[in-house]
């Protein structure tokens, strides 16, 4: 919360502390100030601007090995059902 | 669910019986929600406070504040910079983003992923699976587990963070 508190007199971060920006700037939570701060960086500097890069393609590919699925709760949910009243409910 | 759960119950199987007895107390319940939050908060709610009454009075409750407030390692090893004053990457990232889809997709990068994931302490695992995979609000995550928002925000900073380090590790070692 430093960096956020030089933001408002020195309007540069460094590299260290864009870094730490990355995901609430995904979800468009920075302040107007902190947000030009940011985009100020990621304009001059390639190495930033493929760290959030990979921040949003991480968030992507774990999409894609969400585990678990909703069929499982349903049968859990028909077991519970078995064991306490000897007959599934109507779907 | 189950992944919440299993963040108070005093193991895996118990957290599957709360799974249960949530379900049924939701189907019990039904006829009296009011309908003042969503759904899906209401039968969380439930699910948590089933979860946290399933063990030993002793046991320790789980905080997951207390893991969102511990000064915890910045997001990126700061060895990978050059040092103040300027502070630029000395080790930047690598370019895994650029690899061909068919690679970033390949099973073995998506069971890398989930091994990751798996690894994350219990609040980063259950913040980053409810915003990022399961597309919940930071309002219904904050709600179901007791979080401040700022609380939920590093949390999840933590967890994409290390997601993303995992990956870039596992694509520099390949």
């Amino acid at each position: 919360m430093k960096a956020l508190a030089r933001v408002g007199l020195h309007p540069w971060l460094t590299c260290r502390e864009c870094v730490e920006y990355a995901s609430d700037y995904l979800e468009g939570e920075l302040s107007p100030r902190a947000q030009a701060a940011v985009l100020g960086h990621l304009d001059r500097c390639a190495d930033c601007l493929r760290y959030f890069r990979q921040i949003e393609l991480t968030v992507r590919l774990a999409k894609r090995v969400a585990p678990g699925s909703p069929l499982g709760a349903r049968a859990a949910l028909l077991d519970a059902f078995r064991t306490q009243h000897g007959a599934p409910p109507q779907d | 669910m189950l992944r919440v759960a299993v963040l108070y119950a005093p193991s895996p199987a118990i957290a599957e019986e709360v799974l249960q007895e949530t379900w049924l107390a939701v189907i019990g319940g039904l006829g009296s929600f009011e309908g003042r939050s969503s759904l899906r908060t209401w039968i969380y709610r439930i699910l948590v406070n089933k979860a946290k009454s399933s063990g030993m009075s002793e046991r320790r409750t789980v905080s997951l504040s207390a893991e969102a407030e511990a000064a915890g390692p910045p997001a990126v090893d700061p060895t990978r910079f050059e040092g103040p004053p300027r502070d630029f990457w000395s080790s930047p990232p690598n370019n895994w983003d650029e690899l061909p889809e068919d690679r970033l997709l390949a099973t073995e990068t998506l069971a890398v992923i989930e091994r990751a994931m798996e690894r994350l302490p219990p609040g980063q695992q259950a913040v980053f699976q409810l915003r990022d995979l399961r597309h919940w609000t930071s309002a219904e995550v904050r709600d179901v587990l007791e979080l401040t928002e700022a609380n939920q925000r590093v949390l999840l900073h933590r967890a994409r963070a290390r997601m993303r380090t995992a990956i870039e590790e596992y694509f520099r070692a390949a």
